[in-house]
């Protein structure tokens, strides 16, 4: 390549770059990747109206929800308390997983950056329904993001709210 | 120390550094941002010394980093447990109570782990000895369990190559040899409090057939103050010693504050004392050294001394002691005031006045002294008469609660010798010591060990002394093992584990029950004993939940005991150069030598990190033609020599050459490894015991020169130059009143304001001290403004308004909240090179200021300052900020955010206090030390670790505020005064700082700003710090004499 050809190619290129930050759609509404076990959140949470805390035990708690342990899975799947889903493709590799000892590796959906502190606790004793920021759960078999999550999304909500807006607040 | 000092009118003599000393190249140099200018790149770009190609290129390539860094994030991965355990709730954390294993003091800590990994340590508040502080060293001991250098496999180890064995093949081998050699095993140890531990090795040895337990700890001052209690009161006992029974101190080289025995438990205690509610109670502090240290830096009187003389300082105050009326027991006959002053070249007043100061306070002194010249033993007796004359004996030095390190360290070094020449010893265990690095070279033990017929290093890493041994059975960390410690008798502390081994090793007592056939004591494990034991008097899991059993009684007193020893003769007067080995607070003995964060800890006197160096006093740099940075060759009488770089060290001695041991490991990891030289070598052995100081020395300058990574230039505040071109010079920043002038006028500093005394005072009739300002008044633009609200008038401060206050009457200067800062806020370490250039991280940095004249050493006194980011009300950085990376909080703070932070770096240039740090490096990513897996597993998780190109700065604990404030606020309250602590205050032994809410009156922040001595630095700046400094009173108890 000549130096002609970079001359004009680079900006160029620092143009076409800059034009799709700004003008990209929001990367993560609909984001739903595919998980070692396809887990059905509208069978679980829906059809059968287990409470988000029954598994997300630490929600009201701790700055996180928790995904629960393989054991909290087992109180229903395992043969001894009734073997819930029996033979299902999906229930099986659970129970593997379980007997192995070996943790499941989910896929992190509702993913902040590594800067964002975001506490669960606080939003759920101010009386924030989960459903709020993450949708109707109890009606998706695939978990999905449905709100943006980004900064204004919270900015917004904190200014509607009069919850504080100190930058503190969320990055340390 | 003139008796008739006004501070006021001597404040014109604070200096920060001896050779910038009120210069022109000072005032340069407070003008630049950093320190230097960083990069030679940088300071191309900064003259504009660059062509348009050059421009284009650096233009290019920063827009490709920039959209190259557009990618989306990695998916996470989240990893729940298989099993959860009950008590463990992820992001809550959970803390253990436990003990220390930094150094022998053996305080009470609480370990916080979240998630499974322990993330810091703090004191344990009920614990009676450390009373809830630790000091710097064990803020930063949790990083030597993430330490990657550890041995992390069983080592078999021939002729200096290493050989990864299983465990199974060690024990074998070990069996093996323990049957050969049965009834010759010699177990080596450094000191063990631990009677669990004691237990098991006598059990052990007596299982494998008889041999000896010896304890050696080189560096301990125990041994000599144990011989001399014998030798002056019939029985050998180290008394713990009560610092706030006494309104007098005497130290006579004991750095108590800062390295002696058990310095945090000492500072709680003397800070407790320093207390100016209660005046009359207020302690005054004198120090006999030989090196600045800690605890001279506290002193009301500095007498400065050769290391050979401190004894004959003791006798000649208990002369004068004596003179006054004092029993001499019959001893001090030969001693005459006059020519031994004169010998010493002390003047007699100034003996006449401490010995009057502590006569009159008899009953309620205290007498410390430390010694590793020949004499140690003989300055202890001087210190137990001292004692005894004052009839301090069973007041403030408590021999009824004995500290458990009065071991005869040198009758069981040199009958180990002893052994080792007749062949007597097979199995030879080393376990928490390290004999090859600390003696000497010329004392030959490398070839006397190898007469043991196997050789068993237990310590951690491949040391010195593991090179040595056969074989290397890597013991725990005190973070992963159970134990127990008895520091001072009757109180016993639990040490439990708070994460498995991070790798294939194993603790200490669990190897020798293993090697002993797999059952001592009537135990299988090291647990089962500490369990079944302590559970036939206690209840174990109360035991486990407070962290300590205390059957002792500290706070009575005891009957004295009778002096009857006999002080030895005089020795003669020693000419020329002589040396005075020392410990330094950040490395002590050398042990914790690979712990990053210890080696970048300015010395809380010298400032100098990551090397030791050739402290002289100006007199004798003038005298040879030396200054700081110069390289200068010591040589001792027995031709041993060391070549290191000078620093020219106002207050010593001028006969006094001070060098720093703990440095120049040659295998402690790649951190420690060739930092400094080992000064060791210059120490004389002698029948087990080492000589650390009094031998006379020689040097001589090699023509070459060595920067020494020193703090004390860097990031200073600048009262001269200021924006609104106010003169302000010379005012000192760490104000100092004397206990006599506070008493009469308690405004007595900040209410003088300076002649040319600021906008303030000038423009709008407030003072400076009278905080919070209420009135209203005009502006110079004629606009209405109110002061109390800054650039914001009509915001108020609803809630929570958070300040942090500074009682420099308290503050000793020991550094553990720099170090408590560092671990709490992921503060990145950033190496020798970059502290050159002035690129340290430390949030929160102590400036040390010199007041006196660098001429006449006993005139120096030094003053500490900590200063972190002070969240100025009309915060400078705030409003040259480009993209609002810097911002008001609502509740008072300036807070910085990362993400948005560009690295324009105004904010740091237009910052007046300095304080705020950039990141020019990847620390966490490319940092030599700093994230090398495993480290990045003690980054605090509830903190940003920043990336190149960000600012950052103290954030008043933003985390621990959300964390404490979001759960009160679940919980429906508010935050209650002394709850929320921020890192540097939980941790400091004088409870020096306090923070907290200022909005609320009750609070004991809110005290401390409307404190008669309370100030701001550069206040006439107007920017309204939040950061209060309470001024600093020393009791020079002129009143007395």
């Amino acid at each position: 390549m000549n130096v002609r050809a970079i001359k004009v190619s680079f900006p160029l290129l620092i143009v076409a770059g800059l034009a799709y930050l700004l003008f990209s759609p929001a990367k993560y509404v609909g984001y739903a990747p595919d998980q070692p076990i396809p887990f059905n959140h509208k069978l679980h949470a829906g059809d059968n109206k287990i409470d988000c805390r029954y598994c997300h035990t630490s929600v009201e708690k701790s700055a996180h929800a928790s995904v629960p342990p393989s054991a909290t899975c087992m109180n229903c799947h395992s043969e001894q308390y009734g073997g819930a889903g029996k033979g299902r493709p999906h229930v099986e590799i659970l129970k593997k997983y379980h007997k192995e000892d070996k943790p499941i590796q989910w896929i992190k959906v509702h993913d902040q950056p590594d800067f964002v502190y975001f506490n669960h606790s606080r939003h759920i004793s101010r009386g924030v329904d989960c459903s709020h920021c993450h949708g109707n759960v109890a009606e998706m078999e695939i978990i999905k993001q449905v709100e943006t999550l980004n900064m204004g999304y919270c900015v917004n909500c904190h200014r509607e709210n009069n919850a504080p807006n100190d930058c503190s607040t969320c990055h340390r | 120390m003139s008796e008739n000092k006004n501070f006021q009118e001597e404040k014109k003599s604070h200096w920060q550094s001896f050779e910038l000393k009120d210069n022109k190249e000072l005032r340069k140099i407070q003008n630049q941002e950093f320190y230097t200018s960083p990069d030679p790149v940088i300071n191309r770009i900064k003259t504009g010394d660059y062509d348009r190609k050059t421009f284009l290129k650096l233009m290019g390539a920063s827009s490709l980093m920039m959209t190259a860094n557009c990618i989306p994030q990695k998916p996470e991965k989240i990893v729940p447990y298989v099993n959860k355990p009950d008590f463990m709730v992820p992001g809550l954390a959970n803390y253990y109570a436990s003990s220390c294993g930094g150094c022998d003091a053996g305080c009470g800590i609480l370990v916080k782990t979240k998630d499974g990994r322990p993330l810091k340590l703090e004191g344990n508040p009920k614990h009676p000895l450390n009373k809830g502080a630790i000091c710097a060293t064990g803020q930063a001991s949790i990083l030597n369990l993430y330490d990657p250098d550890r041995a992390q496999t069983p080592l078999k180890i021939t002729n200096g190559s290493e050989e990864a064995i299983s465990w199974k093949d060690l024990d074998s081998a070990i069996l093996k040899a323990l049957s050969e050699n049965s009834g010759k095993t010699r177990v080596v140890t450094g000191t063990i409090n631990s009677p669990g531990t004691k237990k098991i090795i006598d059990e052990f040895i007596s299982k494998t057939g008889g041999g000896r337990h010896l304890q050696v700890n080189l560096t301990s001052p125990e041994e000599s103050i144990a011989i001399a209690a014998d030798k002056s009161y019939g029985k050998a006992v180290v008394p713990n010693y009560r610092f706030d029974k006494a309104r007098v101190i005497l130290s006579l080289d004991a750095d108590f504050l800062g390295t002696w025995i058990s310095p945090v438990e000492f500072s709680r205690q003397f800070g407790s004392r320093r207390n100016l509610e209660n005046k009359e109670k207020f302690t005054s502090l004198i120090s006999v050294d030989t090196m600045p240290s800690v605890t001279s830096s506290n002193a009301e009187i500095r007498v400065p001394v050769k290391p050979t003389d401190v004894r004959k300082v003791a006798l000649l105050i208990a002369k004068a002691i004596s003179d006054l009326g004092g029993t001499s027991y019959g001893q001090l006959n030969d001693i005459s005031l006059d020519s031994l002053s004169s010998n010493l070249e002390i003047e007699l007043s100034t003996i006449k006045k401490i010995a009057k100061i502590l006569w009159d306070a008899r009953g309620e002194s205290l007498v410390v002294g430390s010694s590793f010249t020949s004499e140690a033993v003989d300055l202890q007796i001087a210190v137990n008469l001292l004692n005894s004359m004052l009839d301090n004996d069973g007041k403030a030095v408590d021999h009824g609660n004995p500290r458990t390190g009065g071991f005869s360290s040198s009758s069981d070094l040199s009958s180990l010798e002893k052994d080792l020449e007749a062949g007597e010893v097979g199995v030879l265990f080393f376990y928490n010591i390290n004999p090859i690095y600390q003696l000497p070279d010329a004392s030959g033990w490398k070839g006397k060990f190898s007469k043991a017929k196997l050789i068993v290093s237990l310590n951690d890493r491949i040391d010195e002394t593991t090179q040595i041994s056969s074989y290397l059975a890597p013991s725990n960390h005190f973070l992963e093992a159970w134990g127990d410690r008895e520091s001072v008798e009757g109180v016993i502390s639990i040490q439990q584990p708070t994460i498995q081994p991070l790798y294939a090793t194993r603790a200490f007592e669990d190897s020798l029950i293993t090697w002993a056939g797999g059952e001592l004591a009537g135990s299988k494990t090291h647990y089962e004993y500490l369990k079944s034991n302590y559970s036939k008097t206690t209840n174990w899991v109360d035991f486990l939940k407070g962290g300590f059993i205390n059957k002792a009684d500290l706070e009575g007193n005891k009957p004295s005991r009778g002096f009857k020893g006999s002080v030895e003769k005089l020795a003669d007067k020693k000419d020329g150069l002589v040396l005075a080995l020392y410990s330094t607070v950040a490395l002590g003995d050398g042990t914790h030598a690979n712990n990053s964060v210890l080696q970048e800890l300015p010395d809380p006197v010298t400032k100098v990190t990551w090397d030791n160096f050739v402290a002289i006093s100006p007199d004798t740099a003038n005298k040879r033609n030396l200054k700081s940075n110069d390289v200068v060759k010591v040589t001792i009488a027995s031709s041993q020599e060391l070549i290191l770089p000078v620093q020219v060290q106002p207050g010593i001695h001028k006969d006094t050459i001070a060098i720093a041991i703990g440095y120049g490991r040659t295998s402690a990891g790649r951190v420690g490894n060739g930092v400094g030289k080992n000064s060791y070598n210059l120490s004389s052995y002698s029948a087990g015991s080492l000589q650390l100081a009094g031998q006379t020395v020689e040097i001589s300058g090699t023509g070459k020169t060595y920067k020494l990574a020193t703090t004390q230039d860097h990031h200073m505040m600048n009262p001269g130059n200021n924006p609104l071109g106010i003169k302000y010079k010379d005012r000192a920043l760490v104000l100092t009143a004397t206990l006599a002038e506070y008493t009469a006028n308690p405004k007595v500093n900040t209410e003088k304001a300076d002649p040319e005394f600021p906008l303030l005072n000038k423009v709008t009739g407030v003072k400076p001290h009278e905080y919070p300002v209420k009135t209203k008044v005009s502006n110079i633009d004629g606009q209405e403004y109110n002061e109390a609200r800054g650039f914001n008038p009509d915001f108020e401060y609803k809630g929570y308004r958070w300040g942090l206050s500074i009682d420099l009457t308290l503050c000793t200067g020991c550094s553990a909240c720099v170090v408590a800062c560092q671990i709490e806020n992921n503060v990145p370490v950033v190496g020798r090179d970059e502290v050159r250039v002035g690129r340290e991280m430390h949030w929160l940095r102590i400036d040390r200021y010199y007041i006196g004249d660098e001429n006449k050493p006993e005139s120096i006194e030094i003053g500490h300052l900590p200063v972190m980011c002070q969240h100025c009300e009309n915060a400078p950085c705030e409003t040259v900020c480009p993209v609002a990376a810097t911002v008001h909080g609502s509740e008072g703070t300036n807070d910085m955010v990362y993400n948005r932070c560009v690295g324009t770096r105004y904010c740091s240039n237009n910052c007046p206090y300095k304080v705020r740090r950039f990141n020019w490096m990847e620390h966490w990513k490319d940092g030599k030390d700093f994230a090398r897996s495993p480290r990045n597993l003690a980054f605090n998780p509830e903190v940003t670790v920043r990336s190149r190109g960000v600012m950052e700065k103290c954030t008043f604990c933003s985390s621990r505020v959300a964390e404490k404030k979001i759960r009160a606020k679940n919980e429906g309250r508010t935050l209650r005064d002394g709850e929320l602590k921020s890192a540097c205050q939980e941790t400091c032994p004088t409870d020096a700082i306090s923070f907290g809410n200022t909005n609320d009156k009750e609070s004991k922040v809110s005290k401390q700003f409307t404190d008669p001595r309370n100030y701001r630095i550069l206040d006439f700046l107007n920017v309204r710090p939040q950061v209060a400094y309470l001024t600093r009173v020393r009791n020079h108890m002129k009143e007395s004499v």
